[in-house]
Formats: C-alpha cells, structure tokens, sequence
C-alpha cells in the first residue's frame, strides 16, 4: 500500500489532499452551518472568469482565479447582507457569467485548451512544489482567521442580529467569513476542480454536523472525514488508474450516502 | 426615573406607516407587555428601542448608563446549530471587545447567568438537544451575561407548550427585581397576572396601567386563566 509513496508526485498529492482538507473542514463548516453552500458554488464559477483572463493575458491562473474569487466573495457579501433570500438569482447569474466568460477567454487564447478540463476536475496528481507553497500560506491564513475571530465567527453564524448590538461588526465578519470561503474554494480547486468542489465543502461538515456540539469539534470532525475521503480516493486513483478528483467525491459521497441510510435505520429504531 | 423615553415617535416600512406619534416612559421597576395584533408594530417598536431600525420621526432616549439586551424569537435561529449553551451565553460578553478568546471572568459572568435562570448544570449540552423553554432561558441568560439593566424579549413563549410559558413569565417575575422587562407577546391572557404595565399597540400606542402595586389585586379581579389553572395557579 505504501509503495505509493515512492513517486514524488503522489507524496505532493497527499501533502496537497492534507491541505485541502485543513481549508475546506474550516470553511466547509462555515458554508454548512451559515447555509451558504450556493455562495460557495457562485463563487467556485464566477473564478472561472478569472482563470480565464489570466491565462489570456499570460499570468499565473490561480492568481486570476484568487482574485476574481475574492472580488466576487466581497460583492457577493455586500450585497447579500441584509437579504439572504433574495441573493440567489445573483449569484445564479454571476455563476454563468464565470463560466462563460472563463471559456470564452480560454477560446480566443492561441493553443490552448489543454488545461480546461483540468480545473472543472481538479488536477491533485500534477500539483507542483510551488502550488503547495500557495496552498499552505492561504491555509495559514484560514486558520490564523479562525482561531483569531473564532467567537466572531461563531457569533455572526449563530445570530448576526445579538452579535451586532454587542458591538460586533457583524457585516465585516460576514464580508471577511465569504472572502475565506474564497480562499478555501482556491485551495480547494486544484485537487478537485471547480464542479466537484461543493461536495468537499458540504459532506465532511454535514456528518460531522450530527456529532459536534461546537463549531471547533465539528471543523475537528470533517477535517477527519475529508482526509479519509481524500486518502482513499488518492489511492483508489492510483489502484484502478482512475481520474483522482472524480475517485475522492465518488468516497465522499458513497459515505455521505451510507451515513444518511444508517442515520434513517438508527433513527427509526429509536422511534420504535 | 426614565430610563427610556419614546416621543412622537413614527416608522414606516417602504412608505406603509407602521407606528404613528408613539409616546412611552419606561422605567426599570417596570414589566412592561407590549401587546397588539400581528403587523400592529410591537417587534417594530422592539427594534426601535434596541435601534435596530432608525425611527423616521420623532426619537427614543436611553437613559445614560442604561444598557439593553435583547432575547431575539426563538423561532428565528438555527435550531441544528452545533453548540454548547456556555458558548451560547457567553456571546453576551463579545461587548467587552477583547481580542482572541473569551477569560475566566466572561466564564464566572455566564455561569452565573446560567445560575439566575436555573440552568447551571446545562452548561457542557448542547443546545440543539433541549427542550424549547431551556432553549428561550439559555438565551435569557445570554442576554443577562452582558450586564443589561432592562431585556427586551421578543415572544419568548411563542411556541412552547403553558407550563414552560409559565416558567419563563415567573423567571421574568423574578428578574425584573433587578433589571428591567419589556415583553412582546400574543398571550394576553397570562401576561396580565405578570406585567406592570400594558402597552397596546397598533401603528399608535394606548397604555395601559400602571398597575403597579396593584399587580396581585389586578390579577384577583380576573377570573385565572386557564394557562395558570394548568400551572397550579395560587391567586384563587
């Protein structure tokens, strides 16, 4: 099982399934219990849009994805502060509009088309040295938020209205708590790409939503479950030479479902 | 003393007048019900006070010194959400604006709060696991934990079953011995062997009382509601 381990490519994915699973157990938790997970997908494809202008202009496209995504997260955060219910056809908008435009772009690029492909499904077998780095400094950057702002965060989820008349600047940690998630769908892109993302985001924080008493065990909990999932889809990659992200959401869900029929059994038998 | 004073107040929501030239003194000692139909502008006249939402006319003074606190409708809040009721609490002490995380004073200040509303041994469950009414004291207690001196409850027993309403009004009862009450609710038939005074509201404001001293006499005059019947009334 561990001769695996003997190619340099397959020690970066685990070190990036390591990382992606730090981001997105924190910000998972914050899009699961904050119901925020169409914010997180509007923003996964609006970035699309910067990927694709970066590429066109011959920059690095992570960084045009980092920022459109973070552009995005402070509209997004604005605008959707004082009416959650009414931001959904926004960011339906915003989520084709990245898309679009990223393929476009891509389009109208001289000779390139290879790497489209690699970002709507993630790419965890060809991570570099370099695009550890950058993941592990916006990990840092997530988790030096979210043990510094902890009981902001926890405050503004939980109810916004009593953490502002206790002076808290509920809108800004709002704006900043989107701009994480940001973050969390960057780091997150490479290993899984832009359409299976969600599913990361939303079914290691919903198991362990079930068990956990506080925001910190329940960002403990997933963290867990995504580093499972994440180790067994790697090696079920590498086992059947099958694509990596689709092998690591296939896990997830797999579990997500297995989980939700022993839920449903354990809970009818406690009725009876 | 005044501790809030309401003059000529007005609001309105997008040009539909909701309250018209209000005027109230509120002082501390008092347990004061705002009552009225639904879209009459009780919750309203809540926020106003809290200042949640600017009036458009008129003003509302907070007596100097005088802190509030508000017990939003249960109702409102995530019920699943993963948490601990200590931590619940201990959210009415983010005023003290401390950077990182909460001391050992914020934690003597909660339990303590956890103490006056008879939950002191919840503190480690989770609040998604209690009942309705230890739900509504655990946000009681928040609210007391940041030092308020009047709580402004919006239907706190909205939804709970009679014998937890009951709990909650002589918690109120009980409380209002040191801070101030100001309750919205629909229950008028409870609420009167409780408040002090009785605000009806529809768009503009008819005070009741103040019944003041007269509370358990008030309350004899009345045949018991079945509410209290229920709940062991004593008055009869």
């Amino acid at each position: 099982m561990f001769e695996i381990l003997q190619f340099e490519f397959m020690q970066n994915a685990f070190i990036a399934a390591l990382l992606v699973s730090i981001a997105t157990s924190i910000i998972g938790t914050l899009v699961v219990v904050n119901r925020m997970v169409f914010v997180a997908g509007g923003i996964a494809h609006g970035s699309y849009s910067g990927l694709g202008a970066a590429v066109f202009l011959g920059f690095a496209p992570m960084l045009g994805a980092l920022v459109s995504a973070v552009l995005f997260a402070v509209l997004i955060g604005l605008l959707s502060y004082r009416s959650k219910e009414r931001i959904d056809t926004l960011i339906g908008a915003m989520w084709a509009f990245g898309m679009a435009f990223g393929i476009i772009l891509l389009d109208l690029t001289p000779g390139y088309n290879v790497e489209l492909m690699s970002y709507l499904f993630g790419s965890i077998l060809t991570i570099g040295n370099f695009d550890i780095w950058v993941m592990a400094g916006l990990d840092l950057l997530i988790v030096a938020a979210a043990l510094l702002f902890y009981k902001e965060f926890l405050a503004v989820s939980f109810d916004s209205e009593f953490a502002s008349l206790q002076g808290v600047n509920a809108k800004l940690f709002y704006v900043v708590m989107i701009i994480l998630i940001a973050l969390g769908v960057i780091i997150s892109i490479q290993a899984v790409g832009l359409i299976l993302i969600i599913s990361l985001l939303t079914i290691p924080p919903f198991m362990a939503e079930r068990y956990a008493n506080s925001l910190a065990s329940m960002m403990g909990l997933s963290f867990l479950l995504s580093l499972i999932f994440m180790y067994s889809g790697l090696y079920a990659a590498y086992s059947f030479d099958i694509s990596s992200g689709a092998a690591v959401i296939a896990v997830a869900s797999v579990s997500f479902f297995l989980f939700l029929i022993y839920e449903r059994v354990r809970g009818s038998k406690n009725e009876g | 003393m005044n501790h809030i004073r309401i003059a000529n107040l007005g609001f309105a929501y997008e040009k539909q007048p909701v309250l018209e030239d209000v005027n109230l003194e509120y002082d501390k000692k008092d347990f004061l019900a705002l009552i009225g139909p639904n879209g009459g502008g009780k919750s309203t006249l809540l926020k106003l006070i809290l200042g949640l939402l600017k009036p458009d006319r008129g003003s509302v003074r907070v007596a100097k010194g005088t802190s509030l606190a508000y017990v939003p409708q249960n109702t409102n809040i995530n019920r699943d959400f993963p948490i601990r009721v200590i931590d619940t609490v201990l959210m009415g002490r983010l005023s003290q604006k401390r950077f990182g995380f909460f001391r050992k004073e914020d934690f003597a200040k909660a339990r303590k709060a956890l103490n006056a509303v008879g939950l002191e041994d919840f503190e480690n469950r989770s609040l998604a696991k209690l009942s309705g009414g230890q739900r509504q004291r655990v946000f009681i207690a928040r609210a007391l934990c940041s030092d308020a001196d009047i709580l402004l409850l919006d239907e706190p027993t909205a939804s709970l079953d009679s014998e937890s309403q009951i709990q909650i009004y002589e918690l109120l009862k009980k409380l209002n011995k040191s801070v101030g009450v100001i309750i919205v609710s629909h229950d008028t038939t409870v609420l009167l062997g409780y408040a002090t005074k009785i605000a009806h509201i529809n768009q503009k404001l008819h005070l009741h009382g103040p019944l003041g001293k007269k509370r358990e006499d008030f309350h004899g005059e009345h045949v018991c509601p079945v509410e209290l019947i229920h709940a062991g009334c004593d008055h009869v």
